[in-house]
């Protein structure tokens, strides 16, 4: 998700309504861009993945002028006949493959649109570009170029040119290594051995996509033409964010002109037409909206109806089929008049069966006046094995922790009850608890290669803790859960020798001293585990 | 006025003396310390007599003074050795080298040797010292007996503090009682002493004697040690409450795999390969073990058309099989799909899901998720709004509202908020929405399905104003023992 900033006079402004701010952002909100903060006239809106458009105050503006009722249904968009001709170079194939462009004319270029050109470009590439990888947008002033203009992939020292912001020129190797931009994003073109390029009839280099425009085409407040640009991976992303992009100098009431793109004429800004049943509406929603009823909302979310047919407007890519209108129709009928539906659907509930059980194991735990707690089970071999004196076991690993605190997943409980226990040295002893909680074990005949494991432990950490009182315990739960129990001694590396056993799917014993030490605790501790089931 | 047994005796022994420290009291009641400490502050309490508290010097015995008051001075050693004159050399083989040369200069400061022939013989004053007491072991034991050390003995006593770990002198508090009027009043009024007997025994019963006893009345309105009763985590309590509203309401509870395919967590929920959900940063990948078995073939083939009509890409079955700490139960939810036998189905699971994040005050790497759906043809958003607000209003947030939202998985999509009264404030709690056809048609699903994956500990933090989430799962026994709720 994407946070804006817009200035609220101006969305008002190009809304054509002033709205009070409160109002406007409980409207805004119910369309589905929820307003986070408002500082005096600066409101910040976090706008939805589907909704690029909004990524400008000039689309934001758009959709509540139809939203609120100043201006609903469908706005259409015109370009005129191209100038400028783009010819794609079959070299970009493996490197850049696709590029749309247009040609806006008559803009003023003035400070509020700088701002707005600028943030809707960085949200773009941040979100629906992917960091550029998937698409990168350049906005150029076209006076200072020439058609043909000729997108290719060259050599990385092949073309030099003075990139944005420097007042030297440098060949492309060098811009990665040494401009800022180059250094963020020369990942994008990792392993590559020719670099892609738009330069102009004479050979002046406009743009080195996905990095960074030159010098040459930089937009100033006298620009009154301009060349877009956008390169990337997908075609049909990059179809989308032109038309947002184009609208939105549309909306500043400037021109849109087309551009021959090797041989396609872009931007295509035809109203795509769907089928619409109004009936299944209340078959999605619950509400029953009538042929003009679903006409006035489905204008009101700027569409238009044409028979049966929604016509979508150019800049939403996010339809894909008829739930996605009805959607919109459901927002425009707004969420806060759907009357929420108490229906039954007749079904009988229940428990898990393994959680039932496990219940019952806490139940009787708690009712041995022991407390339980709740730990992580994300953990580190450090932690889970070392202090334990245990050797690493098979366990689930993670990949890519962002700490050296969740290397991997518990296979048990002990670890994690010690930990508590050295943390809670201050507070008044006898401290006996115990956790019924999940564990991971790496089983190969799995359809995940794993299985979770509810596992038990219990541990009693007092000056006079033992085996025996631990064992009464266990035994009792034993006899709570109708199961009979056998143990054998059996010497374990985080036990006093001697003082320890096993049973099935089980352990118990005294901690001993050197695990005591490593964790810090400085009573005796005892303790049992079980696995569940 | 009901008064104890010991009270009674502190009364007393002041009626004859009416301003005793805790010592002289130790003498005139016979009392242990503790008793005395422990009744008088319960005559403070009633007004009967004051305390005043003073703060002084007292001397206790060191280590060796402890070692002397036991075994003798060194001097008293070699005195009782010294019946019989004897050398140096002597004397060594029966004391430590030590103890004979403290022990020497001492018995010549009382003149109580002298050496003849190189032999050390008792004088006419050692000769009584063998029948009588050295002044330093006078002082020594007065001093163990907590007794005043009279003027005379002043001396004495700077010679034992030079001597070194024979004195240890230490601050304590004395306590000085006092009678007040009233307390003057009351033992005017006669104070009559019964023996008094506060545990009563099988014995007693057994044989009738406590018929002959009083049993003490106790101070019944103090308070008691504090002991801690086992019970549930608070936050397990606030789960259980919601696994019991979903049972009640109906619902059947699941559970799944936790770490589960990217198949399952993503690709089967209509998420793009591409989508930033699916990223290293947010999603925890595993290195071993890190590939699940094949979906089955069906639900492969119809996914696959699914992503590469409605997303227009290349679908990758590999990427599809890597194993990941699920990021949502929707994931289990989702499995659900492919087992439905018949209509309506309601389900739920309140269980562990995990993101890439680093334990700060605000994010937790692992958290539960409140998770439900219903599947009916009849079910529609307004029915999930309708069991959204049942489901919170039984919990005791009385108001839910929705708001337009978006996840690849649903459409509508709504996000959820309750109405915290506490706070005045919503609290977003998470999404919910009706799984898209691209979901549910590769699974064999002809039916609308209510969906909703929201968060779990957000509302304990809200209810018991918990700043920091990490609180939740730090379990400090001071919090855990104490909260109620």
């Amino acid at each position: 998700m994407s946070m804006i900033e817009v200035d609220y006079n101006e969305l008002c402004g190009l809304a054509g309504k002033k709205v009070e701010k409160d109002k406007l952002a409980e409207r805004l909100s119910m369309m589905g861009a929820s307003v986070e903060d408002v500082q005096g006239d600066k409101m910040f809106i976090e706008v939805l993945p589907n909704r690029p458009d909004w990524l400008s105050v000039e689309g934001l503006a758009r959709s509540l002028k139809t939203f609120i009722g100043v201006e609903p249904g469908l706005r259409e968009y015109k370009a005129s006949e191209p100038k400028i001709e783009v010819r794609v170079d079959k070299s970009v194939e493996i490197v850049r493959p696709y590029i749309v462009c247009a040609v806006i004319r008559n803009v003023k270029v003035d400070d509020s649109l700088i701002r707005s050109m600028m943030q809707i470009q960085e949200k773009l590439h941040e979100t629906f570009g992917r960091k550029r990888k998937k698409l990168a947008i350049g906005i150029h002033d076209l006076s200072k170029v020439q058609s043909p203009f000729t997108y290719k992939a060259v050599k990385p020292t092949e073309i030099s040119f003075v990139p944005l912001g420097m007042n030297i020129a440098m060949n492309l190797k060098e811009i990665l290594e040494r401009h800022p931009k180059g250094i963020d994003y020369a990942w994008t073109l990792e392993g590559a051995d020719v670099y892609p390029i738009i330069t102009d009839k004479n050979g002046d280099v406009l743009s080195f996509p996905p990095i960074i425009n030159g010098e040459l085409t930089r937009v100033y407040e006298e620009t009154t033409d301009l060349f877009i640009d956008m390169t990337g991976s997908s075609e049909k992303t990059l179809n989308e964010a032109l038309n947002i992009l184009v609208c939105m100098f549309a909306d500043r009431g400037a021109r849109i002109e087309k551009v021959k793109v090797g041989n396609r004429i872009l931007p295509d800004l035809s109203v795509l037409e769907k089928e619409i049943e109004f009936a299944n509406v209340e078959k999605l929603v619950g509400v029953k909206v009538s042929q003009e009823e679903g006409k006035r909302l489905l204008e009101r979310m700027g569409y238009g109806l044409a028979g049966k047919k929604a016509r979508i407007p150019c800049y939403r890519s996010d339809i894909l089929h008829e739930d996605d209108m009805i959607e919109d129709i459901a927002i425009a009928y707004g969420y806060e008049n759907l009357k929420p539906r108490r229906t039954i659907f007749p079904t009988i509930g229940g428990k898990h069966p393994e959680e039932a059980m496990a219940d019952g194991v806490r139940e009787a735990l708690i009712g041995f006046g022991l407390q339980e707690v709740m730990t992580f089970m994300l953990t580190n071999e450090e932690k889970h094995y070392h202090r334990l004196l245990l050797k690493e076991g098979r366990r689930v690993e993670i990949a890519n922790p962002k700490t050296k605190e969740t290397t991997m997943v518990r296979t048990s409980l002990l670890p994690g009850l010690l930990e508590i226990l050295s943390g809670n040295k201050h507070e008044k002893y006898p401290q006996n608890l115990f956790e019924v909680g999940d564990a991971i074990v790496v089983d190969e005949k799995e359809e995940t290669k794993t299985r979770t494991v509810k596992k038990a432990c219990v541990v009693c950490a007092d000056s006079n803790a033992n085996y025996t009182a631990t064992k009464s315990i266990l035994e009792g739960l034993f006899r709570e859960l109708g199961k009979k129990i056998e143990v054998k001694g059996k010497d374990l590396p985080f036990m006093i020798k001697g003082r320890s056993s096993e049973f099935a799917h089980g352990y118990i014993g005294e901690v001993g001293p050197e695990v005591l030490a490593k964790f810090e605790i400085d009573v005796p501790v005892s303790c049992f585990e079980l696995e569940l089931y | 006025m009901a008064l104890s047994e010991y009270e009674k005796h502190i009364l007393l022994a002041l009626e004859k003396k009416p301003k005793q420290t805790t010592l002289e009291l130790i003498d005139s009641t016979g009392l242990p310390e503790a008793s005395i400490n422990r009744a008088s502050t319960w005559l403070a309490s009633k007004e009967l007599i004051d305390i005043k508290e003073n703060v002084k010097e007292r001397i206790e015995l060191d280590f060796e003074g402890t070692d002397y008051l036991a075994n003798g001075f060194p001097e008293r050693r070699v005195l009782e050795l010294l019946k019989e004159s004897k050398t140096i050399a002597e004397l060594d083989d029966s004391l430590s080298h030590d103890i004979v040369k403290i022990a020497i200069v001492w018995l010549k400061k009382l003149n109580a040797v002298s050496i003849k022939e190189g032999k050390l013989e008792l004088t006419k004053a050692g000769q009584d010292y063998l029948k009588k007491r050295m002044p330093q072991e006078t002082v020594l034991e007065l001093i163990a007996h907590k007794k005043v050390v009279s003027k005379e003995m002043a001396q004495e006593m700077d010679h034992l503090k030079k001597r070194g770990s024979i004195l240890e002198f230490k601050e304590y508090t004395e306590r000085v009682m006092e009678l007040t009027f009233r307390g003057k009043e009351i033992i005017k009024k006669g104070i009559v002493l019964e023996k008094e007997i506060s545990q009563l025994t099988p014995d007693m019963l057994a044989t009738g004697k406590w018929r002959d006893v009083k049993l003490r009345e106790y101070e019944v309105e103090v308070s008691a040690p504090v002991v801690y009763g086992g019970k549930k985590h608070p936050f397990r309590k606030m789960i259980d409450k919601m696994r019991s509203v979903f049972i009640e309401m109906g619902f059947r509870e699941i559970k799944g795999p936790i770490v589960e395919s990217s198949f399952w967590n993503f690709d089967a929920l209509f998420v793009p390969q591409d989508h930033p959900s699916r990223e290293m940063q947010d999603t925890f990948y595993t290195k071993e073990p890190k590939e699940a078995d094949k979906p089955p073939e069906k639900y492969l083939e119809n996914i696959k058309k699914a992503h590469e009509e409605g997303w227009k890409y290349k679908w990758n079955p590999k990427s599809a099989l890597e194993l990941v700490m699920r990021t949502h139960t929707t994931a289990t939810t989702c499995r659900e799909l492919t087992k439905v036998k018949g209509l309506p189905v309601k389900v739920f699971s309140i269980d562990k899901v995990f993101r890439n994040e680093v334990l700060d005050y605000k994010h937790l790497p692992e958290f539960y998720q409140v998770e439900g759906i219903v599947i009916d043809k009849e079910a529609t958003l307004v029915d999930l709004f309708g069991v959204l607000q049942e489901f919170y209003s039984r919990l005791g947030f009385e108001k839910v509202r929705f708001k337009p939202s978006y996840f690849p998985y649903t459409e509508p999509s709504v996000e959820v908020e309750i109405y915290f009264e506490k706070k005045k404030s919503w609290l977003e709690l998470g999404g919910a929405g009706v799984f898209r056809k691209e979901v549910v048609k590769p699974l064999g699903i002809d039916a609308n399905v209510l969906a909703w994956g929201l968060g779990g500990e957000r509302p304990l933090m809200i209810m018991d104003e918990l700043e920091d989430i990490r609180i939740i799962y730090k379990n400090s026994l001071g919090w855990i023992r104490n909260v109620n709720d």
